[in-house]
């Protein structure tokens, strides 16, 4: 189903639920992967996906259709994994290196994890990027979102969002050559 | 009369490769594309329905929050501080003893009384009359002399 078409189901009162849990269902997956590449912990990433939906249940009535849907969303998912990792590092006092460390470890524990050396490898490599760089690899390299469907949903120009790409890959290739080396 | 075409031009397989080489060694991602876009990511069985029942169930009960002063999380907060606060008057009585904090009350009593009383009598001090009023005649409004 279009998104114009659920917005409009949402905004009539008859059909709100059922407008809501369309959107839910179209949209689920897509936020819960771009919430755990960012956080590894599946209890995280599925608690960052509830409070995602939850946010979207309570605003969508102001949501002005001069952005997509899709662009809303996944706006609200990229801010509640940011401020995430944030409260953490604030929280608990815990320096980027320890940070890596402990998402590393979580990709080490085997714990729904599923892939070959090799995979893991560069989730590694991924992981030691600064968090809205790993977000901009992320949502390139795998989700295929374009630079300007990811200008609107970051607020940032195409200009440094290819910049910022551009040196993800290379700290990421750099990050490999070593690990493959040693 | 059948007459095969000869390309003009000659290349071998070899050549392609390295012209495909050089290119992909100017562009960044040349060792990535190796790794591919495998998710390593799983989740366990049946686990988006469960997640989309909870979402809708998390939905249900913010709408039950008619007051949003009373959601869970802000009761505790508020039930933490009052007991937080009852517990630090109780161990300061404790310290102290309650007739040195009876003694110190009353002595702040005192104090605020005495000011109190200090500022009823300047309020109700006569106000002392000025000697003489001079009065300054306005170009506007001219006072007659005497």
């Amino acid at each position: 189903m279009e998104d114009s078409e659920i917005i409009a189901l949402f905004k009539e009162d008859k059909t709100k639920h059922y407008g809501f849990n369309l959107l839910v269902t179209k949209y689920q997956k897509k936020v819960y992967w771009l919430t755990r590449k960012m956080v590894v912990d599946h209890d995280d990433a599925n608690d960052l996906t509830q409070n995602v939906f939850i946010k979207v249940w309570k605003n969508l009535d102001r949501f002005r259709e001069d952005a997509s849907l899709y662009t809303w969303i996944y706006r609200i998912a990229s801010n509640e994994c940011l401020n995430f990792i944030k409260k953490k590092k604030n929280v608990l006092f815990i320096p980027i290196y320890d940070l890596t460390k402990e998402l590393h470890a979580k990709l080490d524990s085997g714990s729904l994890i599923d892939g070959d050396e090799i995979s893991i490898r560069l989730q590694k490599a991924i992981i030691t990027l600064p968090d809205k760089q790993r977000l901009v690899f992320n949502m390139k390299y795998f989700d295929d979102v374009t630079y300007e469907e990811m200008s609107n949903i970051l607020g940032t120009s195409v200009g440094a969002l290819k910049a910022s790409y551009h040196h993800a890959v290379k700290k990421i290739e750099q990050h490999l050559k070593i690990s493959l080396n040693q | 009369m059948d007459k095969k075409i000869k390309h003009p031009f000659t290349t071998s397989d070899a050549y392609f490769e390295e012209l495909k080489e050089t290119i992909l060694a100017q562009t960044p991602g040349r060792v990535l594309d190796q790794y591919g876009k495998k998710n390593v990511y799983t989740v366990p069985d049946n686990f988006f329905e469960e997640q989309y029942n909870q979402i809708l169930n998390k939905k249900k009960s913010q709408e039950h929050h008619l007051f949003p002063v009373f959601t869970t999380k802000k009761t505790l907060v508020w039930v933490s501080t009052g007991l937080t606060t009852i517990l630090l008057i109780l161990l300061s009585y404790s310290y102290f003893g309650t007739d040195e904090i009876n003694d110190i009350l009353s002595k702040e009593g005192k104090i605020i009384q005495s000011d109190v009383t200090d500022m009823e009598d300047e309020l109700r001090a006569p106000v002392k009359k000025a000697d003489t009023v001079i009065v300054v005649p306005s170009p506007k409004n001219p006072v007659p002399l005497p």
